[in-house]
């Protein structure tokens, strides 16, 4: 495909892309030092490619298309979060979203919680969920002895700096 | 300096984020968003450099006796592999400084580089090992440098310069392998003798033992608090925290000498109800199989982590299924058909006696399962040939060019050295064993398989506080 | 082939109960050999870490081989949640289950508990929970007089002497507690300890849950009972101990716990191995003792096999020994027992008294859950899955009419009941409500508005306010004795060795219901109390295995894994299957151990009390021995 994104930036795209539709910083998805092996953003692309690389394409151009919008309008126009009829755009946008955020691929079809399979071990460990509420997962702690008995950090450091007002 | 383009960039990213609190209060991470982080000091030293190399301009491996006090980066280094050569070039220079000879006076000779004058008797060696720090009763230890806290029954047997072993598992005490989750066993070599370990620690973590009485319970209750050892620093010169392992083998025959860095030793069997052993003492040449050294600095508060084998210990997995094995090896037999490679021998282990299967001698069929990512094997494969050249220029028999480096494990995302209970800081490479030393544990499940910082990070005091990635406090009595 | 030299015991199961005895055993110098069914001990955990990680459901089986819904081509087969899932299937469920007949509800519910056969047993995902019974607990005939509680249900043991035993097995288990903070538990339920015992490490820390719930309950009282949170006894390590770390709050000792801070019995079988007088046979499953004609035990017959699944060719032998210990389980032992019919038992070995394989009981488990008030945050999903509970409801004048209870309460958010992050992430990127927490008006919402489904920084923040806000309560009931409760041998269905599986029988009467409404009601009200919001709802579970009705409401009980009773203890041999010491009346040298031998279930999660009869067991072995 000609208008596709060329395969060295097409990584790039989407990890901006998964950026925008999960709220976490790109570094929080990709460090630029990243010991995990392979990186999840490989993985994960992989994942979404083996479903439809075309669906992935098309994402991808229209996420391109809404550059310069503000990245909670970009999230909601892309996973069509008022559409009762979501395309299959949308539909691999939320696919992608549920990857970052459990670490289990989900068809895009799929309404339902049992339904994913886990995709690595360290994409079961690197879930966003844990992190959105200020937890580790289940199995996998680096906290020490009694730390259940404070407050955890505040949540903070993973997501980019807020934009404007985004209602 | 090129700060900005500085490879710890992101344990600035970490530091900002502590200013930003996002919750219930909107706006919470506005504070954040043009707040440039505040550098509380250099996380890399100013470079010098005078003779730049090929690619990693002043980052080389030196014949130098001075311990390095954090590893040195490349200007523009940024990538995870340039840093895992600095890191790398940092471990070799760690080894041959730690390993440099030391005279009949204690000190060293900057014209007399390991294995000049054959195998020498090396700088941690007069470090203070773990036996004489956490004593029976919470006794303090000896001043720095006195002689090893000796059972009695091996009194007046140390030979002069001996070593003194005792460990038979990974940690403290006999049989004691607290660090593993599961309670994995001895490594046997190809006679059917135990490996024996011994853990050192440098004067700077010493005297910090020492000063906060962290050797004993009643002063670990006293402290209260996570501990929290020094940092090295480049800036400064200081050295950090250090603690050296070492993984020793009998050499029944004196000839195997030749390819190993060698000590008469004590090796150290205390008593023990269950399994029922005996306690003994013996005088044995031992030749050193494994080497682990760890440095708390001021780019790795989760400490770097060296690790260092024997050549001929083990062949990896994909050598036994090729087929190209070398005749002999210090834990695997090239020989055996049958023999399962990995497996724990069976109990009891009594250090004092050969183990016997089914009328055989039983000996450890170890594999390396090598998990490093390629840069990783790249970049130690790189600097091993440049140490060997080096090493081998001092003296082409040197024992020092029969060691090879395994791999350098270093936290991509440190944090602050001067706070306590960091967490992991995301480790590169994720997973790093030593075949002598995390032999039944060499594989990749997160949390579980050997990575020296995941697992040195659950190590605790006897008063339960986290103890800075050691787990020689929890020996105090 | 074991060994031929001679043993003085054969232990059939290589679990707490087995290890106990076989380390005592050892200690003493016998000879001991352990038959284990499973898979042995692995050099390291990883692979059980692997399949706990790649597992979807990660069910308490999830880390443990086999993998298969097979159990008519597995070598151990065994139940599982997956396959309570499918408890009507005998295709796919190892317990044959008894056949559903809405008529009967609550009758013929599936037995909803699951344990382990590998090397370790169960105490793999054990919880670690180390409670005592209380005196009280061990005489529900004779003092409450409970409805359903025969003379056959005291047991027959002083509570004097079962203390000592707990001090044993709180050691070999390394239980961290603080008896001073237990103390108050001594006028409400009865709960002493000796003058001067300590538990062997500190107490673990509260979570901030159980801060909440504490909070939330002061000063409140039910049935005549205060109402207070207790920190939970547990077998984790709070101090580096027995070769193992401090606990790090990983919030998995179900499955498992990835650091062994949490005990588990290879620790107890590695010390045994240590004695070296214990050997140990993997993949070696007893199908039956053999008796001679006096009645005593001349040997056991075994199967051994090389592959789990498909076993294909099998070797089966036998050994003897001077006694022997069926420590295999408490659905197991009766299995072997009733497999080992013969003309002169017909009924099969050690069941003159006809009660064996009856009396089948669990903790009936009831699961409610809530959501804190906004703004209030507890921050679950983090430190040991449990590390309190309510355990001032678990005695008092009420066990004449109902079932007592006590309260688990769990740190790991809405885990348990929804399958939490999955369910609550899914809902709010699809726009789905089956979390409840994306209803299709919001509460507060003055329009109605479809559910919602978000993306970016929304998500972050809805994610945030909801999981850190939820919590949940499991009530473990004291389930009574019913002879018709049990377990037999299907006739006709066999395991992947040809052996038969256990048949199910299973309800629950009005003692035990009675007290799950209680229980319900006494959740409700610690929710109202804490100004939380209850989600507990089981009015569209129908298609859930423990979905029952009661009283016109809809219910589903879960079980708790605690499987007991079904070779209980008494003084007399005609109510009893074993005796005080956990031998079998009718056979002198055969004893049969664990919480099979409980004649009644109290509240405490049995296995320090299993561990603590182990410890009597292996007394009077070693005296059997030495005569």
């Amino acid at each position: 495909m000609s208008n596709s994104p060329t395969p060295s930036t097409r990584m790039d795209q989407f990890v901006a892309l998964s950026s925008v539709l999960t709220g976490f910083t790109q570094d929080t998805l990709a460090p630029q030092l990243d010991p995990t092996d392979p990186p999840l953003k490989k993985l994960y692309l992989e994942a979404a490619d083996k479903s439809s690389t075309q669906t992935v394409d098309a994402l991808l151009a229209a996420f391109a298309n809404l550059s310069g919008q503000p990245a909670q309008t970009i999230a909601n126009t892309l996973l069509e979060v008022d559409s009762t009829n979501p395309t299959a755009n949308a539909l691999m946008a939320r696919s992608i979203l549920k990857l970052w955020y459990l670490g289990s691929w989900y068809a895009p079809t799929s309404l339902i919680a049992t339904d994913g399979t886990v995709v690595a071990m360290n994409a079961y460990i690197g879930g966003l969920a844990w992190s959105a509420m200020q937890a580790h997962p289940m199995g996998y702690s680096e906290l020490k002895f009694g730390y259940w008995n404070s407050a955890p950090p505040p949540l903070s450091g993973v997501l980019p700096p807020s934009e404007a007002n985004h209602g | 300096m090129s700060s900005h383009e500085n490879p710890m960039r992101r344990r600035r990213v970490a530091l900002c984020a502590v200013f930003c609190v996002l919750g219930v209060t909107a706006g919470g991470l506005a504070g954040c968003k043009q707040k440039e982080p505040t550098p509380t000091k250099p996380d890399v030293p100013p470079q010098t450099v005078s003779a730049p190399d090929a690619g990693t301009p002043g980052v080389k491996i030196v014949l130098d006796p001075t311990i390095p006090p954090d590893a040195t980066f490349g200007q523009n280094d940024s990538t995870l592999a340039q840093l895992q050569h600095d890191f790398d070039t940092y471990s070799w220079n760690t080894f041959i400084s730690a390993n440099w000879p030391v005279g009949a006076d204690g000190g060293v000779d900057p014209s007399q580089p390991p294995g000049k004058n054959g195998d020498n008797r090396t700088v941690w060696q007069g470090w203070m090992p773990a036996t004489s720090i956490f004593l029976a009763g919470g006794a303090p230890p000896p001043a720095w440098g006195a002689p090893p806290v000796l059972p009695a029954i091996c009194q007046g047997k140390l030979p002069a310069g001996g070593r003194f072993l005792t460990q038979v598992g990974k940690t403290p005490g006999l049989l004691n392998e607290s660090v593993q989750p599961f309670d994995t066993g001895p490594l046997i070599d190809q006679q059917g003798n135990y490996a024996r370990f011994e853990i050192l620690v440098n004067q700077v973590m010493f005297n910090q033992i020492v000063t906060q009485k962290l050797y004993s319970k009643a002063g670990q209750q006293a402290f209260n608090a996570p501990a929290n050892f020094n940092c090295g620093n480049s800036k400064t010169g200081e050295q950090g925290a250090i603690m050296v392992k070492a993984a020793w083998k009998p050499l029944e025959d004196p000839a195997d000498a030749a390819r190993f860095h060698s000590a008469q030793a004590l090796v150290y069997t205390p008593a023990s109800v269950n399994p029922k052993i005996q306690e003994s003492c013996t005088v044995r040449l031992m030749g050193l199989v494994g080497l682990h050294i760890g440095h708390k600095t001021s780019s790795a508060a989760q400490w770097i982590w060296s690790t260092f084998e024997h050549v001929d210990n083990v062949p990896t997995q994909e050598q036994v299924k090729a087929g190209q094995l070398a005749s002999r090896y210090n834990f695997f037999n090239p020989a055996c058909t049958d023999c399962v490679a990995n497996q724990t021998p069976p109990r009891p282990w009594d250090p004092n006696k050969k183990i016997v299967v089914n009328g055989k001698v039983f000996k450890s069929q170890i594999v390396r399962v090598d998990v490093r990512p390629p840069l990783m094997v790249d970049s130690a494969r790189l600097l091993n040939a440049e140490a060997k050249a080096l090493l081998g220029g001092v003296n082409p028999a040197s024992v020092w060019t029969n060691y090879e480096l395994i791999s350098t494990q270093w936290p991509t995302n440190p944090g602050d050295c001067a706070v306590a209970e960091l967490e992991d800081g995301s480790p590169a490479p994720q997973f790093l064993a030593n075949s002598t030393l995390e032999t039944y544990i060499q594989g990749k499940v997160p949390g579980v398989s050997s990575s020296c910082i995941r697992c040195h990070n659950n190590a605790a005091m006897t008063t339960a506080k986290s103890s800075d990635f050691t787990f020689l406090l929890e020996r105090a009595q | 082939m074991a060994d031929p030299k001679t043993y003085d015991v054969v232990i059939v199961g290589a679990g707490i109960a087995g290890g106990i005895i076989a380390l005592e055993l050892g200690r003493l110098g016998k000879h001991v050999l352990i038959l284990e069914a499973g898979a042995p001990i692995p050099a390291s955990r990883e692979q059980y870490m692997e399949n706990f990680f790649l597992s979807a459901a990660k069910t308490p089986e999830s880390p443990y081989p086999p993998k298969t819904l097979a159990p008519a081509e597995e070598a151990t087969p065994r139940p599982t949640i997956l396959g309570l899932n499918n408890w009507k299937n005998a295709q796919k469920s190892y317990l044959v289950q008894p056949t559903p007949d809405p008529t009967f509800q609550p009758k013929q519910l599936p037995f909803a508990s699951t344990y382990e056969r590998i090397g370790g047993g169960t105490t793999w995902h054990w919880l670690g929970t180390s409670l005592r019974l209380v005196p009280d607990d061990l005489v529900m005939h004779s003092y409450y007089k409970a409805p359903g509680f025969g003379p056959g249900t005291d047991w027959p043991i002083e509570y004097s002497e079962l203390e000592t035993l707990y001090g044993k097995a709180e050691d070999e288990i390394g239980v961290s507690a603080s008896v001073a903070e237990q103390a108050p538990l001594q006028q409400a339920i009865g709960l002493t300890y000796p003058a001067g015992y300590q538990y062997p490490m500190q107490a673990i820390p509260e979570s901030l849950v159980d801060e909440a719930i504490s909070q939330g309950v002061s000063g409140m009282s039910l049935f005549g009972q205060p109402v207070f949170v207790t920190p939970t006894p547990a077998g984790r390590n709070s101090q580096p101990r027995a070769n193992r770390p401090v606990c790090a709050g990983n919030t998995n000792c179900i499955p498992i716990c990835p650091i062994q801070a949490k005990y588990d019995a290879t620790v107890t079988l590695n010390a045994a191995l240590n004695t070296g007088n214990v050997d140990v046979q993997y993949r070696s499953v007893v199908t039956r003792l053999l008796a001679d004609t006096q009645g005593r035990i001349s040997s056991v017959e075994y199967i051994t096999y090389n592959r789990e699944l498909k076993p294909g060719p099998v070797t089966t032998s036998q050994v003897s020994a001077t006694t022997y210990v069926l420590a295999a389980h408490a659905i197991e032992n009766p299995k072997i027992l009733l497999n080992s019919k013969s003309s002169a038992f017909p009924n099969g070995l050690a069941n003159s008294s006809d009660q064996l394989g009856r009396n089948l009981m669990d903790h009936v488990l009831y699961l409610s859950w809530a959501l804190m008030p906004e703004g209030k945050p507890v921050f679950p999903y983090r430190g040991p899955l449990s590390t309190s509970g309510i355990e001032s409801l678990r005695n008092g004048p009420f066990r004449s009419q109902r079932a007592a209870f006590r309260m688990e309460i769990g740190n790991e958010g809405w885990n348990f009941p929804i399958g939490d992050p999955y369910a609550t992430v899914n809902d709010f990127i699809n726009g789905t409500n089956v979390s409840a927490l994306n209803p299709v008006t919001p509460p507060g919402t003055p329009q109605p508005s479809p559910s919602l489904k978000l993306g970016g920084r929304d998500l972050v923040m809805a994610l945030n306010d909801r999981l850190t806000r939820q919590f949940r309560m499991a009530c473990l009931i004291e389930q009574s004795p019913q002879a018709e409760n049990r377990v037999t041998l299907d006739p006709t269905l066999k395991d992947g060795l040809g052996l038969p599986r256990p048949k199910i029988s299973y309800g629950f009467d009005k003692y035990t219901l009675d007290g799950f409404m209680a229980a319900k009601q006494a959740s409700s009200a610690i929710y109202q109390a804490m100004g939380a919001t209850e989600f507990t709802d089981y009015s569209k579970s129908q298609s859930q295995p423990g979905y029952f009705e009661y009283e016109g409401q809809s219910f589903v009980f879960f079980g708790a894994g605690h499987v007991m009773g079904t070779h209980r203890m008494g003084s007399d041999p005609k109510l009893s299957v074993v005796d005080a010491n956990q031998r079998s009346h009718d056979h002198e040298n055969l004893w049969i151990v664990g919480s099979g031998s409980f004649p009644t279930v109290a509240t405490p999660n049995p296995t320090l009390t299993l561990a603590a009869l182990a410890f009597k067991t292996a007394a009077s072995l070693g005296k059997a021995l030495t005569l």
